[in-house]
């Protein structure tokens, strides 16, 4: 198996620098209601680094990411081909615990969805309901995750309001605190800043720079800036085509497909 | 003064005037129960047993009779609604199935309510030989009402964005704790509100249960489910086919006030219950 896989990285040509992947989706094709989304997608993702896709609107970013962790099951007319790879298990088998599966991958969605509940409340919402916990381990994970989060010195004092009284960039840290406390081994971040003001993008992306020393970060944006700041791997798609990937260095600097380097430029491709 | 100004004011008026007639007529049906009713209502007449079919005497048993009826149709309606529109809002995903589902509860809907009492009438008290009884009674207006419930539970869960689902699913909770802790308040909101226009209507209704639940005379408290109860709205049926005796009429008129102020005092212990569930809501 592990022989199988060293193999296939061996005879990769776009992948040199992926030793370990966590992640390896291969063929991996997806249509909507016979529309397709996905083509043929061969990715391979790196422990401990932040994978970036990029890409423009209706590329098939968030389909992708969004089959990862298995949330794009319950869309109606949703049909795929080819496997994805998670530490070397397929997450489509059949046998698989979606609700496990979504433990250890993590994920954050573009807007913030707090529940109606207080701030404590919403960080422990996913835990609690996995592993029963008393009090006390209570507060100290509510403590430990806001303080990744980056959130813990805006709320300590007031753990118990609402968490829709927070505004949209602390509701959105609180989403990855949420995320966080599942200590989930992948975090899938589908466009997490693009509804925030800039100073909480900056806030998630020093955070993200933080995290990824524990986590393995996939992190879709189609803001060009925000990939050359915080990503050590790019993925350039457009149309639902993976068109050029491999280090932020070598993307940025030279980028061997056309489409790619006009894209950096003008943030605009017509695939 | 230009066309488009005169129509808008036309349109406008109508409105008013369509409006304001809505109001006279509440107010003039309200003030009529009230007016008349209010001579016969005493102490005697809530607290006394019904005499001489109805002429003099109190409703007591019709008051017992009609709420323990209506507590018996929540219960049985509440869980199936919440459980149908759960069903129809996270499972039924096929959307021939979901039409089907559709066509059936509006069709459930559109029965006339004396159906109800004959389907009752021939299923369960003959072919089932139950007798007159206010359970049949019950479970007749649960069927009755049980597609307003779905239709307001299920808009209520359907209602919610479905970021809400995903992220509770992205946290690894499983389908039925999803249900449980983020849908289902929400639902239990939007079925009461279906529970209060039900039972509003239910506890009115004469025609389901006249052939199958109530006796008119002569019937106390039920020991057991299978005994007939008195109702209000049957028991203004058979006072006013008494109309000639004033004393009867007085009393059909009180009998109404009464069965109004049931209505509204279930109303707002509705609206209460749904206040305190709306603190935890989406």
């Amino acid at each position: 198996m592990i022989q199988e896989s060293f193999t296939e990285l061996k005879d990769s040509t776009t992948i040199t620098d992926c030793e370990f992947p966590v992640l390896n989706i291969s063929g991996f094709s997806v249509s909507i209601n016979k529309t397709n989304i996905l083509k043929d997608i061969d990715l391979q993702v790196p422990k401990n680094q932040i994978t970036c896709i990029i890409g423009p609107s209706g590329s098939g970013k968030s389909t992708l990411i969004r089959s990862i962790n298995r949330i794009n099951d319950d869309v109606v007319g949703f049909k795929k081909q080819g496997d994805i790879h998670f530490q070397n298990n397929s997450i489509f088998k059949k046998n698989v615990d979606v609700a496990n599966l979504r433990k250890d991958i993590g994920m954050v969605f573009q807007k913030p969805c707090v529940f109606p509940k207080s701030i404590s409340e919403n960080v422990l919402f996913g835990i609690q309901h996995s592993k029963k916990q008393s009090k006390q381990e209570k507060s100290v994970i509510v403590e430990k995750y806001l303080r990744a989060s980056a959130l813990w010195e805006e709320v300590s004092q007031r753990l118990d309001e609402k968490g829709s009284s927070l505004s949209i960039g602390q509701q959105q840290r609180l989403c990855i605190a949420r995320t966080l406390a599942m200590e989930p081994q992948v975090i899938l971040l589908d466009e997490p800043t693009s509804s925030l003001d800039p100073l909480s993008s900056r806030a998630i992306e020093k955070m993200m720079l933080e995290l990824k020393k524990e986590y393995t970060i996939v992190f879709v944006t189609h803001n060009i800036q925000q990939a050359k700041r915080i990503a050590d791997r790019i993925v350039f798609m457009c149309e639902g085509i993976i068109i050029e990937q491999g280090s932020a260095d070598e993307i940025f600097t030279k980028a061997k497909h056309p489409k790619t380097r006009g894209y950096l430029v003008d943030e605009y491709c017509d695939c | 003064m230009n066309s488009r100004k005169i129509i808008n004011g036309l349109f406008m008026n109508a409105t008013r005037l369509a409006f304001i007639f809505c109001a006279v007529v509440l107010v003039f049906l309200f003030g009529t129960i009230i007016w008349k009713g209010s001579a016969a209502i005493s102490i005697e007449f809530l607290t006394q047993p019904t005499e001489s079919f109805g002429a003099s005497g109190g409703i007591v048993y019709q008051i017992t009779g009609s709420i323990l009826m209506i507590i018996t149709t929540a219960l049985i309606t509440f869980p199936i609604a919440l459980g149908t529109a759960i069903y129809r809002s996270e499972y039924l995903k096929n959307p021939r199935a979901q039409n089907i589902a559709d066509t059936l509860i509006f069709s459930l809907n559109g029965i006339p309510s004396v159906i109800f009492g004959i389907f009752g009438l021939i299923f369960f008290v003959n072919i089932l030989g139950t007798g007159v009884s206010w359970f049949v009674g019950s479970i007749i207006l649960a069927m009755m009402i049980l597609p307003t419930l779905v239709l307001c539970a299920y808009q209520s869960i359907n209602s919610i964005p479905s970021i809400y689902r995903e992220s509770a699913l992205a946290l690894g909770m499983t389908k039925w704790k999803v249900i449980t802790t983020v849908l289902l308040p929400k639902g239990v909101n939007g079925a009461i509100t279906g529970l209060l226009i039900g039972i509003a209507r239910a506890i009115g209704e004469t025609a389901p249960i006249m052939f199958i639940a109530t006796a008119f005379s002569g019937v106390q408290f039920p020991s057991t489910l299978l005994q007939p109860v008195s109702a209000l709205p049957t028991h203004i049926l058979s006072l006013a086919q008494q109309a000639t005796n004033p004393a009867a009429l007085q009393n059909a008129w009180g009998t109404s006030l009464v069965l109004v102020f049931l209505v509204i005092l279930f109303s707002l212990s509705g609206l209460l219950v749904r206040l305190r569930f709306k603190k935890n809501n989406i």
